[in-house]
């Protein structure tokens, strides 16, 4: 059994969509708090290209680095069966954004910074709603 | 069934206690035909609200008294599926995600275009329409079931779990032939095309939404 398949027995995973390496190492921080691999994506393309048969339990992206791309992100998720246990955090966070997200299924959307206690309470949440298998990519 | 009368129409249901609010937002409904009723507070639309009709809640956050949030949990109490569309000026984004999150179908932000908000209007109509006509469709649905014999009921979960006559004969201890009798009336009494629509019909009740 390889490292990566030997890590993700622990449970479902926690994936993390970030491209920026400071933000990288604050969340890194945070999750060690959990009892949850946890996997880094620079993009959501890197994501959806890789995520297949990963048990997720969480999903983290950045909603300032999805930007106009969000929607169409949430949309492949959702087809997935992935979105109801995503959580967009954003430094930019708005309104249309957050309604838009939320409309399509995601979980919760959070503006951060936020004190850790809350964003793990948050993310505890998710994880504990169950985890999803991800499914193919959808044709 | 029900017979067609004017409740039947969709409602612009507006709650705000800022009177020239109500009443620009009247005028903008029936500019583009929409009917539509205010009221100055959430009391007051509580008191008036009828689970059959439809259409949407146009309802603003800050109110003295019953805020529209309350109203909202008020509204999930009574499990209604009347879609809630909030306004504010005064918004937030956690406040917009938990309005979402408890099941508002919309939440905008003041000041808004007029087209804007009567675009998230009428898709929210077009929500509601589609969720009580299938809520019309699990009633007939749940109406032919209870028209079937306790036995028929046997036979119809046995048949939607996929269970060949022969096996259901054996199962029930009584002859194939009965089944097919059996078998035959279920299909009748449910309205069913085909075997895959009987066990859509089913699987509506067994998972509904």
């Amino acid at each position: 059994m390889d490292l990566q398949t030997e890590y993700l027995q622990i449970g479902p995973a926690v994936c993390v969509i970030e491209s920026d390496p400071n933000m990288n190492i604050q969340l890194d921080k945070l999750l060690a708090y959990l009892d949850s691999p946890v996997l880094h994506y620079l993009s959501a393309e890197i994501f959806l290209a890789e995520c297949e048969g990963i048990e997720v339990g969480c999903i983290l992206a950045d909603g300032d680095q999805l930007g106009a791309q969000g929607a169409q992100f949430i949309e492949e998720l959702s087809q997935r069966g992935l979105s109801g246990a995503t959580i967009i955090i954003a430094r930019h966070a708005n309104i249309d954004d957050a309604v838009k997200a939320l409309q399509r299924g995601v979980a919760d959307y959070i503006e951060i910074p936020q004190p850790d206690r809350l964003l793990l309470a948050k993310i505890r949440q998710v994880i504990s709603r169950g985890a999803c298998l991800s499914g193919p990519r959808p044709h | 069934m029900k017979k067609d009368n004017p409740a039947d129409k969709p409602t612009v249901f507006i709650v705000d206690d800022d009177e020239p609010v109500r009443d620009s937002l009247k005028m903008l409904m029936r500019s583009v035909g929409l009917s539509a009723e205010t009221f100055s507070g959430a009391a007051e639309f509580l008191e008036a609200y009828d689970p059959d009709r439809p259409g949407c809640l146009v309802l603003d956050i800050r109110m003295p008294g019953m805020s529209g949030m309350e109203l909202q949990e008020k509204l999930n109490e009574v499990h209604a599926i009347l879609p809630i569309i909030f306004i504010t000026g005064h918004g937030d984004v956690p406040m917009a995600v938990k309005a979402i999150q408890y099941g508002a179908a919309d939440f905008i932000q003041k000041p808004f275009r007029d087209q804007d908000l009567l675009d998230r209007i009428n898709k929210a109509i077009e929500q509601d329409a589609s969720n009580r006509a299938q809520l019309l469709e699990t009633r007939d649905i749940e109406e032919r079931l209870s028209n079937l014999t306790p036995r028929e009921k046997e036979v119809l979960e046995l048949i939607v779990d996929g269970r060949p006559n022969k096996v259901i004969a054996a199962d029930l201890e009584v002859s194939q032939r009965t089944v097919e009798i059996h078998r035959a009336r279920v299909m009748d009494k449910m309205r069913a095309s085909s075997l895959a629509h009987l066990v859509r019909m089913v699987m509506r009740l067994r998972n509904p939404g």
